[in-house]
This record gives structure tokens, sequence and C-alpha cells, in this order.
């Protein structure tokens, strides 16, 4: 019993962040409570073996569920072109910002999980790579390509923004 | 555009603030973990009559029964109809899908206000290959295995609804279809279900309490146990209002329990950094609503990135006052308290 005592409060504790989570790799709230979901029962089937903090462990099932298991979506890709190599400049608009997350959508789920992994949990390269079962300079270039691609999605042509919300629900 | 990483932890920061709760996560956990015991056990049932008597031609297997602490206002398995009502809401329209028959449920719904949500439920067991599609006029809308039930969206958000082609006032189609493996929520085949079951689907309006159908309340309601683990202040009883105080962190929260139908009010007050301003910024942060007798475990964030969804502006440290107000409760019936981080 005090084992589920244990998994019963760590899944209250620790639910309202990793739904965040899940839903920016998912951009879908329902779908992120699903994605949660399972990594926690996942998570009850091997707690005992779980040393420590938990939250890495269920984190770590819970991005590469997303990531890996469903990889029909990857076919859904919109292509936008090679990488520009001109580095970035700084400050974009406010009114962007809805143009970021709708090409955040666009991307591949394996990139899409190492910017939110590194940008939104701020998690280091190292880490990420652990979680994600990927070499470390994976994670670096995986995070340059993805940033590189955000550039240069179709989001921010003036003449894409009246559609920007179609078709990009996962 | 340039897009800076600052741009982008920006994007993901406000993005994730407007999930500002997460009611029923441990609930439905708890669902599908006793469903996939249910489902081990009758497996190993039937391989153990199996080998123990081979003579038997075959082995029936009856169809199980929802949990009754988590279901407690749908209808028992096989479904014959969708609950009447669910979460708030009273039925729109909906249908009933039998197996192994039937792979698709088509019906038509027509709302009179956005606050809807959809909801369906599977006989359990529930076979784990087996997962449900539901799209609202040709979209895909919400996806994911069956058995837990598919969480509802009350937000009262139209553009999700005018997203999925959905109009006040005017008819609107959804399709639930089951498909083998785990859908990505894009183009998937449909495929005849291997044995037997039913999914009850149906779209759902927010009635008001006067309007809603409760549950019969259990003689003996489920316990209030404390959350346990870094429980700093606590309220509870009956219904009334209670304050506590705090400091925004990471990871700082409110946890609310419920075990009985009523409505708990959360709002938060931020203290001036200014020690010669005596005022507080008070805002509603959330409205938590339970509508049966099911143990139910509300988290609020209180961290700076959750007071920024309500239009608090606080960084760590500052002062907090959290004011939590019940109503409806017939009972000592919930409890709420504050939880730092782990």
């Amino acid at each position: 019993m005090a084992e589920r005592s244990e998994f019963d409060a760590f899944v209250t504790a620790s639910s309202a962040r990793l739904l965040r989570t899940a839903f920016l790799m998912t951009h879908d709230r329902a779908a992120a409570e699903d994605l949660l979901q399972t990594a926690y029962v996942r998570a009850w089937r091997a707690w005992r073996r779980v040393d420590g903090d938990p939250l890495p462990y269920v984190r770590r099932i819970l991005a590469n569920e997303y990531a890996s298991s469903w990889r029909r979506k990857w076919r859904d890709e919109v292509p936008t072109g090679d990488a520009p190599d001109e580095p970035a400049l700084p400050q974009a608009s406010v009114e962007d910002r809805d143009a970021v997350w709708t090409a955040l959508g666009r991307l591949p789920r394996r990139q899409r999980a190492v910017l939110v992994l590194r940008y939104y949990e701020d998690l280091s390269e190292s880490e990420t790579a652990a979680i994600l079962g990927i070499a470390a300079g994976t994670v670096k270039s995986q995070a340059s390509r993805a940033l590189a691609r955000l550039r240069i999605d179709p989001s921010f042509d003036p003449a894409m923004r009246g559609h920007r919300h179609a078709g990009h629900r996962d | 555009m340039p897009v800076t990483e600052t741009d982008l932890r920006a994007v993901l920061a406000e993005r994730s603030s407007v999930v500002t709760g997460a009611p029923d996560t441990l609930a439905s956990v708890r669902r599908r973990i006793a469903a996939r015991r249910r489902r081990a056990t009758v497996a190993g049932a039937a391989l153990a009559v199996a080998a123990a008597a081979v003579a038997v031609p075959a082995v029936v297997v009856g169809r199980g029964h929802p949990e009754p602490a988590t279901t407690a206002t749908r209808t028992p398995a096989p479904y014959e109809s969708p609950a009447a009502f669910v979460n708030g809401g009273r039925l729109l329209a909906g249908g009933v899908l039998h197996r192994p028959d039937q792979s698709t449920l088509t019906f038509t719904f027509v709302p009179t206000s956005w606050q809807l949500t959809i909801d369906t439920a599977c006989s359990d067991p529930w076979p784990a290959s087996l997962s449900e599609v539901v799209t609202v006029n040709g979209h895909p809308a919400i996806s994911g295995s069956c058995g837990g039930g598919v969480s509802g969206m009350f937000n009262g958000e139209a553009q999700f609804w005018t997203n999925l082609g959905v109009r006040l006032d005017q008819p609107s189609t959804v399709t639930v279809t089951l498909v083998v493996g785990q859908p990505p929520g894009g183009v998937v085949s449909a495929s005849p279900a291997p044995d037997d079951g039913s999914v009850a689907a149906g779209v759902y309006q927010r009635v008001s309490p006067d309007e809603y159908s409760y549950p019969p309340r259990p003689r003996v309601l489920e316990s209030l146990d404390p959350v346990p683990g870094g429980v700093d202040a606590r309220l509870g009883g009956a219904n009334g209002e209670g304050t506590l105080s705090t400091q925004t962190r990471a990871g700082e929260t409110l946890v609310v329990t419920t075990v009985a139908p009523g409505v708990v009010t959360v709002a938060v007050g931020l203290w001036s950094r200014d020690p010669h301003v005596t005022g507080v910024d008070w805002r509603e942060l959330d409205v938590l609503s339970s509508w049966d007798y099911t143990s139910r475990h509300f988290i609020v964030n209180l961290d700076p990135v959750g007071l920024a969804a309500a239009g608090l502006h606080a960084v760590s440290g500052d002062r907090l006052s959290v004011n939590v107000k019940a109503s409806g409760f017939g009972d000592q019936a919930w409890t709420a308290h504050l939880q730092g981080p782990g």
C-alpha cells in the first residue's frame, strides 16, 4: 500500500507539470492527457525498480512514447525547404508567437521533443540525450536544425497567415 | 522570420500556461491500471481453464464492468445507450457501437452553447490493441486508447469547436472509429473489432447544477486521505471559504480533493513587493467542479507561469494569498492543501 500511496502522491504532484510538457509536444490537450496517462501506467509497472526521483524516469517514458511510437505522423511533415545559413536576429515580435507555435507543430516529433525538453524543461544537452536515448551531439544538431526549420516555416509567410490553424492537430 | 532561443522559450512558456489544471489524471491512471489488471486476470484465468480442461471447446469470458468508483454516471457495460449526464453535461446526442459487427459510429448533434464535451466509454475488458479516433465534421478531434475513457473538453473555448466546423444551432456530425494500434490522429484505416464489447459515445452540453442529475450518494463517502508529501497548509470541511498563505515558486501547487459533487473556486492575491503598498491584487484562478462521488484531485499551479495565465505578473518568491471557496457540498467532502516542489 505504501508503494501505491507513493505512486499516487507522485502522480498528483507531477501531473500538472508533465501535462504541460506533453501538451507542448502534442499541441492537443486530449492527446496530452492520453500521453501522460500512458506514461504513468507504464511507470507503475516498473515502480518497484525506480530508484530515487521518479520524475526523470516518467519524463523519459513520456518523451519516447511521443517521439517514437507514432512514427506514422512523420509522413505528414510539411516540407519547408533547405535551412538558411544566416544566424538568427534577436527579438521576434509578439504577433509572431502564434506563427512560432504553428511552425513548431510542423516539426518532426523527435525535433519537437528536443526543443520542448531543451527550452521548456530547461534540460541540458546531455540530459536531453539521456532521455531520448541519443547522443548529445545529435541533440545539438537536432535542436539547431529544428530552429532553422522554424525560421523558414510557411507560417511566417503573410499569405499563409489566414490558414495557419488548419490541419495541424496531432 | 528569425526565431531565437529566447523567442522559443517565451512561446513555450506562454502556450504551456493555457494548461491550467489536470483534473482526473490520477483517477484515469487508476482506471487504466485496473483495466490492465482485469485483462491480465481474465487472460490468466482463461489459460488456466484451458490447461485444466482441454475437452472444453471454448472458454466463455463474461463482459466486465466499469470501475464503480469512477463511472458512477455511466451505464454498466455492455452499453445500451450513452450516459444521460456526464461531468456536468447533459447528453445532446450519441450512440453505441457494438463489436464485432460495427467499427464505426456516427451521430449528429446541434449545440446551443460552446460548453461542450465529447465523452466515450468503452466496455471492460477492452483489447489493448484497439484505439479510437473521433472526428467531428470530418476533422480529427480526439484519439487514443479506449477503456479509460477519453477526457472531456468543457473549456468553453469556441475556437476548438469552430476549428472542427461546429456552428451553434446547426447540425454537426461525430464519427467514432475503432482502429488497430495507436492512432496518430491522422489518416487511419478502420479495422473490424476482434471480439465483443461496446463503445458508448456522446456529445454533452454543460447544464446548471439545478438541471443536473446526480448519481445516488453512497452510504459512505470515499476517504479524504491527504496526499502525502510536502503538505504545507490545508483547508477543508463542508461549505465555506478560507485563505492560505504561501510564496510563488516553481512547483508550488494547490491540490484540491473532492469526494462529492460541489464547486471549489480558487482565487489568488498577489502582494506587492513594495513594503509601503498594502493592497493585494486578487484574481480568480480556477473554478473546479465535481459532479459525482469519485475521489478527484485537482491541481492548481501557483508558480509564476500559472499565475501569468490569470494576468498576475509574479516572480519566484512573491507573497501569495490563496482563497478557496467551496459551495454545493452537502458533506465534509473536500480538502485543499498547498504543496511545494517535490
